[in-house]
């Protein structure tokens, strides 16, 4: 394998594992839980600051209403005292701190209001993000399954494909055999046939063939002379071609 | 076809004629990697990229093709082609 098809393995792979980690749904998910996490963090967070808001204005309402009451105390001891001046100056100021407070109590309603609902949306939203991470579980839980699934895919792929090398190899090697035997038995016909020299069977040249065909003539002519004197018959007719002027 | 990619650069479409010349020159690159000889790869890598650049025809980034081959450009150096190779066995 040359560089070029190394580095396009390399790169494919690397590129592979990079949008398999961002194409993988439980990172995304996981990820997602934890920013809903922080949304509800901030959603509490935002209770507690209202709820320390409208307690300062609480205890600001508190304190003017006891200025208030010190006030009008003020007021009347001043009358009393014949000093008008004072008196009315104290009830100036009772009026003033009046006004403030009643416009602390209209802030201390909204912050009540905006309390009640940070509160609602924050159950709300923690209902929702825990409903969430049920989900999410279940579904990380199902593509693990179906990953471990498709790995066990993979490798049951892989070793019918080992299995299929196999037996390509065995067919490779049974056809090896037949070849071998085709050849084996086509090598027997020639040297049969007196084509093919039998190296392994030496003394078995062509002189040594036709000196065999030579003895076995002999030894037939032999014989048949042999049976024509037992039997007696003396017929020429019948005697084979070639028989009658003995060994050659 | 053939679609060859050099890194940070382009995309070529060469002849399947070409595959032979191709790979012979690929396998002259890899012999100087392995025997890192940087003259020889620098030459080799030039020469290569040269054949890729004249005998193919560069094809749009926009043109969405699997390749067959990447090469690096000519700025990669020899030691970050190793790099780059190494988490893979030869």
């Amino acid at each position: 394998m040359g560089l070029m098809q190394r580095a396009s393995f390399v790169f494919k792979a690397k590129a592979s594992k990079a949008l398999d980690k961002a194409e993988d749904p439980r990172e995304t998910l996981d990820y997602s839980y934890q920013r809903q996490m922080e949304m509800l963090q901030q959603v509490r967070r935002g209770v507690a600051d209202v709820a320390t808001s409208k307690k300062r204005v609480e205890l600001q309402a508190t304190q003017l209403e006891q200025s208030i009451a010190k006030l009008e105390g003020q007021a009347r001891d001043a009358m009393t005292a014949g000093r008008e001046d004072l008196a009315r100056t104290a009830l100036e100021r009772k009026k003033a701190a009046q006004l403030q407070l009643q416009s602390l109590d209209d802030q201390q309603q909204q912050l009540q209001a905006e309390q009640d609902k940070l509160i609602l949306a924050e159950q709300r939203l923690t209902a929702k993000v825990e409903a969430f991470r049920t989900q999410k579980e279940t579904i990380k839980a199902q593509y693990t399954a179906a990953e471990a699934q498709a790995k066990i895919g993979e490798a049951v792929s892989g070793i019918s494909e080992e299995m299929g090398d196999v037996g390509m190899a065995m067919q490779r090697a049974q056809d090896k055999v037949s070849t071998m035997q085709a050849r084996a038995g086509a090598v027997d016909e020639l040297l049969d046939s007196g084509a093919l020299q039998d190296l392994s069977a030496p003394g078995t040249d062509s002189i040594d063939r036709e000196l065999a065909q030579i003895s076995a003539k002999s030894s037939v002519d032999a014989e048949f002379e042999a049976l024509k004197k037992e039997i007696g018959t003396g017929s020429e007719a019948t005697a084979p071609e070639g028989t009658t002027g003995g060994a050659a | 076809m053939i679609v060859v990619r050099i890194l940070d650069e382009g995309q070529f479409a060469l002849a399947d004629g070409l595959r032979g010349d191709l790979e012979t020159r690929d396998a002259r690159l890899l012999t100087a990697l392995e025997e890192d000889s940087t003259d020889a790869y620098d030459a080799e890598l030039e020469q290569l990229l040269g054949f890729v650049r004249t005998k193919g025809t560069e094809l749009a980034l926009d043109v969405i093709t699997p390749s067959e081959f990447v090469l690096p450009n000519r700025e990669w150096s020899m030691a970050s082609v190793r790099d780059f190779l190494g988490d893979r066995p030869a």
